[in-house]
């Protein structure tokens, strides 16, 4: 495999980016109340599916630029760190993860992905008020980092085992 | 397929475990109160939140304030002035164990149960 990053790479980086932040605006938008601060994460679908058809950096590439575009257009500096603490833990577990287990089980990944990502903003959360009062909240969380893990794993995982597969090009056969 | 099954397995286990550490913490508690904390420090308990009564309090820090109702178990954000609004969109906090943070003004509200012994001792 090599480590160049061609212009092919760059632009589907570009465009799964954008596609990413636009998942995220229109998820934003959805007026439920998010119980528990509790949403489905449909922008992780993005991510994982680059790291399985382009490879690491490049989804690394993908989160990192719509976290900053995303608090650019919607955040604060709070919720940068929110983002960034959950994202960049999610990011992680994905990276150690994903060689491990067959693409059959990219929705184990996404669900170990959700959950670092929780612990990640459950950690910011605790750290900016200064307590520990929010860790009763972690059943609340795992349980929510499941479900919502499963259902975006499974939607990755579709992409992945769909015609799109082939714009990934020779990456990791 | 087995290992999904395996996995799937693993999962419901753990989601299981978390639904009866939050069930449990229900059935424990006879009556729910709140506790707000600013800053890292406990600042005011709410003994009871289950009144028909309606109740409320405003919190004002130097970045902002946030006006805290609580009625019939549940205790919510009914009004702040930060800018993401995060806890105002939390909605109602009803069980025990759940918590609402506003990170911009460093205010945590979190249920909590309280068994009658405990009451006693107060009273």
């Amino acid at each position: 495999m090599k480590k160049r990053l061609t212009v092919q790479k760059i632009s589907l980086i570009g465009l799964l980016a954008a596609l990413s932040l636009g998942i995220y605006a229109l998820e934003a938008m959805i007026p439920v109340s998010n119980i528990a601060g509790i949403k489905l994460g449909l922008a992780n679908v993005v991510t994982l599916t680059a790291m399985v058809l382009l490879g690491r950096a490049e989804a690394g590439f993908v989160l990192g630029i719509r976290i900053l575009l995303a608090t650019t257009f919607y955040g604060t500096f709070i919720s940068f760190a929110f983002s960034l603490c959950g994202g960049a833990l999610a990011y992680a577990v994905m990276c150690l993860t994903v060689n491990r287990l067959d693409k059959k089980q990219l929705w184990v990944i996404s669900v170990l992905a959700a959950l670092a990502h929780n612990a990640g903003q459950l950690c910011v959360a605790a750290l900016v008020s200064g307590t520990s009062a929010m860790f009763t909240l972690t059943p609340y969380l795992v349980i929510s980092a499941v479900g919502t893990g499963v259902l975006t794993g499974l939607t990755a995982q579709r992409l992945y085992f769909s015609p799109l597969r082939r714009f990934g090009g020779s990456h990791r056969e | 397929m087995k290992k999904n099954i395996r996995w799937a397995v693993i999962f419901s286990a753990v989601v299981l475990v978390c639904l009866g550490v939050i069930f449990f913490g229900q059935l424990t508690a006879d009556s729910k109160g709140a506790e707000i904390y600013l800053g890292g420090k406990l600042y005011k308990t709410v003994e009871n939140i289950e009144n028909t009564q309606p109740g409320e309090i405003t919190v004002r820090t130097p970045e902002g304030f946030n006006r805290i109702c609580w009625h019939n178990g549940s205790i919510w954000v009914e009004e702040a002035d930060c800018a993401s609004l995060t806890c105002k969109k939390y909605g109602k906090a009803t069980l025990i164990g759940e918590t609402i943070v506003c990170a911009p003004h460093g205010l945590v509200i979190k249920v909590v149960g309280k068994t009658d012994d405990e009451v006693d001792a107060m009273t």
